[in-house]
Order: structure tokens, then C-alpha cells, then sequence
């Protein structure tokens, strides 16, 4: 059943490319056109940074392959009378979408690059290792959280992933943007709770350069952990109510 | 071979499927036959796993349904699961990439005889064309059992007489087929034996022939009034109109005719039933269900 899964991410992945290169094209004519570029005015550009920003890309990709296993439910004829446990279909989906979910990073990643080497900055890049490693172990945990968080809705919601998936991003955007609200302690209590749940909340801006915090006060390998855990649960709980569901 | 035994689903209120007990040995080809809502894809349903029944057991050649069992099943659903961004060619391949006993040169044959183009997309298929590639997926694999609610709808004349051939086909190589459908002539054509529901029941179950040979009806004239018939009100379903007299003979045609023979009908003719006609009487309540 992977055959379909395959299919839909590289079709998610071909559209994200033309995106990219799209985008790479307008940073190109903005810069061929502007009368000089000088990469000494930039300054340095840690390595970090760079992957902070492709995690956004991953994080978008994540969102949207999240709703290929849901979208099964309207041709389980086909999808629930193969030869394989439901269970093992599920896990062969979420193999395939956190390969698309990495390949994504890695596109957006090579944009980033192709973008600085455009400014001439290449020179200007310096691998901060420790900060890079806790940048991809903290942005693949956000956003197998979301992933799986979604998973866990749609679940509960056959039919609904896309709705689902969109709307994730309205509902984490406000619940973290609600934490700065001059709300009543009870109400904000409540916001600071629900914000566990938030893949939002475990994000600073990230690399070396970060000067903002994340709204979950833990150190950065915990909030690391602590993301990994839940997209572990959520995925763990959704697999077992997509697999033992009724249709 | 597929046995259902006492299978019962409840969806809130609504026993959907009372009890359902039924088999359907391998080489045969057994018609479910019900008004909408009878009970037919809810069986369907417990049958395959969709559902879980609260009682009963479902057993394909004496096991339990597992994962691995439909390597040996083959399922088209009434109304075609197809994925409408896939090709043909992409659903074929898909069914190769799934099932172990995928038989390429059967699939193509399929593909040739149902005119299918294999660059069109699912979602530019008329109706008919789903259901044949829906077909497809569900049967390249040349199951032992072959599970199909409405296999022909929405095929053309020629069509359905190839799905109903391809039936026959493969329960002269040994399959068991359970299929439900709502054009009995179908059914007539394809099946060996027939299952009517009503409300979630089976209500009438068997070898076809032997349910028209016990369906008869003897249809007799007399001269002047119907007489005193001696019992044969209390035994069966007699219906009187003027000077004619019609019994539903239960497989007992031979006896009504030698008794209205005795009572002096002028004219006595025994009438088969035709399937429809079973499946009228067996679901017919008035049209208030």
C-alpha cells in the first residue's frame, strides 16, 4: 500500500520543488538586478540558521503528507483487503512520509544554500555543529508532533485530514499567540496548559543567533524529547484507532 | 468455502444483521438478495472485518479471517474504491504490488476485454468503467473467494454478461462467490443458490432450483364456484379469484394437482416461479418497510 503513499508524497514533493525553484528564481532577479552585492555587509551565517528555516519547510511538507493515511478511508475496499496487518500499513505510511518530511528539509535546506551563494555568501557560513544537531533533533520532533497530532484528530474525524491539517495552523498559531494575552490567570492557565500540545510552543527561532524563547520552558534537548514523545504517543494512539476502526 | 454463522450487528437501535447464518461451499455462486437496507452490506461488512459483529463467527475454508486471508478474497465494494488521482495502469500496478498470487497476464486480458485505457485517470472513468477497474483490482489475483456487492452496476448489456461469465468461470475453477445485487436476472444467470434478507434476517435460503421446485404454483378452473378445498387453506397460501384457485404448493405441486383433479377442476396447470418473483413474495410487506 506504500505504491500510493509513494505516490502522493512525490506529487506533495513536485509541487514543493517548483515552489522552491520558483523562489529561487525571484531571489535571482532581485539580486542580478540590484547593482552590487557585498557579502562582507552580511556578516556571518550559521549553519543553524539555515537548518531552523529548513525545518519550516519540513514542517510544512509534514503537514500535508499527514493526511495521506486518513484519505484511506474512503477506498478501505482497497486499502484494509490486502494481505497485511492494518497496523504494518500504517507504519509503512508513516515510513514514507518521514521520508518525504526529511527530503523536504533537505530541498529546503539546498534552497537556502543556493540562495546564500547567490549573495556570493557561501564564505560566510559557519558550521555551528551542537546548535545544528539540536536544531534537527528539536524541528523533527515539532514536526512529528504535528504530524501526529493531526493523525490523532483525523482518526477520530474520518474524511476530515485536510480540514484538519489546515486548520492545525490557525488553532497552534493563536494558542501560542494567546500566551501573551492579558487574559484572567484561570484563562491563562488554561492557554499555558493546552500550549504543551502546541508544536509551536516547543520552537525557539532556533539557531546560534536565537535571541527568543520557546513558550515551553524546558532546556532544548528536553523540549527536543519532550516533542519526540508526543508525536510518539499520538502516532502510537492513532495507528491503533485507524487499525481497530470501523468502516 | 464461506460459512457465516448466527451473525448479528447492532448499529444503535438498528439490528442491521439478525443471526445471519449462511455458507457458501466453493464452486458455487450464492445471490444475497434484499430491498435496501435489508442487511446485505452490513454482512458484507462483518465478512470482511469492517465491522464487528456482536455475535457470530465468520470462517473462510474452516478458518478465521486474519490479515493473510485475503491473499484468497477478492472484494468489489457497490460503489467502486478507487483512488480518482491514479491511472489504471496505477491501480493494476497497485494490485500487483499487493497481492502475492497477482496474475499480470489475467489483469491484462481483463484490461483488454473491459476497454479500459491504461493512461486514464480513476476520476475520468464513466460509472461502468470504475466498477470494471474496481473488478479488476479485486479479482487479478484469481481469489477462492470472491465477495461482490454489485458487481455489474452501472456496466452496459455486454458488459454484465462478461462479469456474470467471469463469475461462472471462477466458480467452475473452485471459488466460492457471495454476490448481492439488485437486477435479479443477474442473479438468475450467475448464481446456483440464493439468500434473501429482510430486516437484518435471512429469510429464505437454498439451491435455487430446489426453492422453485417448492415454489411452485398450481393454478386451477372450476365450473362454477371454488369449492371446499379440505384443508388445504390451513397448509398453504390460496388465493381465490371467481372460478379460478391459485396454491402456493411449497414443493408440493404434485399433491395439489391430484387433489383439485379429484375436486373437478376443469383445468389444472402448474406454474414455475421465476426468481423475482420469489424475492417479491419473500420481501414483499406492503411497502410500509
Amino acid at each position: 500500500m506504500e505504491y500510493v503513499e509513494l505516490r502522493r508524497v512525490r506529487r506533495t514533493l513536485r509541487n514543493y520543488a517548483i515552489v522552491l525553484l520558483a523562489g529561487f528564481a525571484l531571489a535571482a532577479i532581485g539580486i542580478l538586478s540590484s547593482a552590487h552585492s557585498d557579502h562582507s555587509v552580511i556578516g556571518v551565517i550559521h549553519v543553524s540558521d539555515l537548518v531552523v528555516g529548513a525545518m519550516f519547510g519540513a514542517l510544512l511538507t509534514g503537514t500535508i503528507v499527514a493526511c495521506g493515511l486518513q484519505a484511506e478511508w474512503s477506498t478501505t475496499a482497497i486499502t484494509w483487503t490486502r494481505p497485511r496487518p492494518r497496523e504494518a500499513i500504517a507504519w509503512g505510511y508513516l515510513a514514507v512520509d518521514f521520508g518525504a518530511i526529511v527530503a523536504a528539509f533537505v530541498m529546503t535546506l539546498l534552497f537556502a544554500l543556493a540562495v546564500v551563494s547567490l549573495f556570493g555568501a557561501l564564505p560566510n557560513l559557519q558550521f555551528d555543529g551542537e546548535h545544528v544537531l539540536r536544531s534537527i533533533v528539536i524541528g523533527f520532533g515539532v514536526t512529528m508532533m504535528w504530524y501526529g497530532l493531526i493523525w490523532l484528530v483525523a482518526a477520530r474525524l474520518p474524511g476530515r485530514a485536510p480540514l484538519i491539517a489546515g486548520l492545525s495552523w490557525a488553532v497552534f498559531l493563536i494558542l501560542g499567540g494567546l500566551t501573551a494575552a492579558n487574559l484572567p490567570w484561570l484563562f491563562h492557565a488554561l492557554i499555558v496548559a493546552l500550549n504543551y500540545l502546541n508544536p509551536l510552543a516547543y520552537v525557539d527561532s532556533g539557531g546560534s543567533s536565537s535571541n527568543t524563547h520557546p513558550l515551553i520552558a524546558l532546556s532544548p534537548w528536553l523540549r527536543g524529547l519532550a516533542a519526540w514523545a508526543i508525536a510518539a504517543v499520538a502516532i502510537v494512539a492513532s495507528i491503533r484507532l485507524w487499525s481497530t476502526r470501523e468502516a | 468455502m464461506i460459512a457465516i454463522s448466527g451473525l448479528t450487528k447492532r448499529y444503535g437501535d438498528v439490528l442491521a444483521a439478525d443471526d445471519v447464518t449462511l455458507d457458501v461451499p466453493a464452486g458455487s455462486v450464492c445471490g444475497l438478495l434484499g430491498r435496501n437496507g435489508a442487511g446485505k452490506t452490513t454482512t458484507f461488512k462483518c465478512l470482511l472485518g469492517f465491522a464487528r459483529p456482536e455475535a457470530g463467527t465468520v470462517r473462510f475454508d474452516g478458518a478465521p479471517l486474519t490479515p493473510l486471508t485475503f491473499a484468497r478474497i477478492g472484494y468489489a465494494p457497490e460503489r467502486p474504491a478507487l483512488y480518482n488521482w491514479m491511472t489504471v495502469a496505477q491501480h493494476v500496478e497497485l494490485a500487483r504490488r499487493t497481492q502475492p498470487a497477482y496474475d499480470e497476464a489475467f489483469a491484462r486480458e481483463l484490461l483488454a476485454t473491459f476497454r479500459l485505457d491504461g493512461r486514464k485517470k480513476a476520476g475520468k472513468l464513466s460509472k461502468g468503467q470504475q466498477t470494471a477497474l474496481a473488478l479488476i483490482v479485486a479479482v487479478a489475483h484469481r481469489p477462492s473467494i470472491l465477495i461482490l456487492d454489485e458487481p455489474a452496476s452501472g456496466l452496459d448489456p455486454v458488459m454484465q454478461r462478461v462479469v456474470l461469465d467471469l463469475l461462472i468461470d471462477a466458480a467452475t475453477n473452485g471459488a466460492a462467490i457471495l454476490l448481492s445485487s439488485h437486477q435479479i436476472g443477474q442473479v438468475d444467470r450467475a448464481a446456483d443458490r440464493v439468500a434473501i434478507m429482510r430486516d437484518g434476517q435471512i429469510v429464505l435460503a437454498g439451491e435455487l432450483d430446489a426453492l422453485r421446485e417448492s415454489s411452485r404454483v398450481v393454478e386451477a378452473t372450476f365450473e362454477r364456484e371454488v369449492p371446499d378445498l379440505g384443508g388445504l387453506d390451513a397448509e398453504m397460501r390460496i388465493e381465490r379469484v371467481g372460478t379460478s384457485v391459485r396454491a402456493h404448493a411449497n414443493g408440493r405441486a404434485d399433491a395439489v394437482v391430484a387433489r383439485f383433479g379429484a375436486l373437478g377442476a376443469l383445468g389444472v396447470r402448474v406454474l414455475d416461479r421465476s426468481l423475482e418473483d420469489l424475492f417479491l413474495d419473500t420481501v414483499d410487506d406492503g411497502g410500509t418497510h
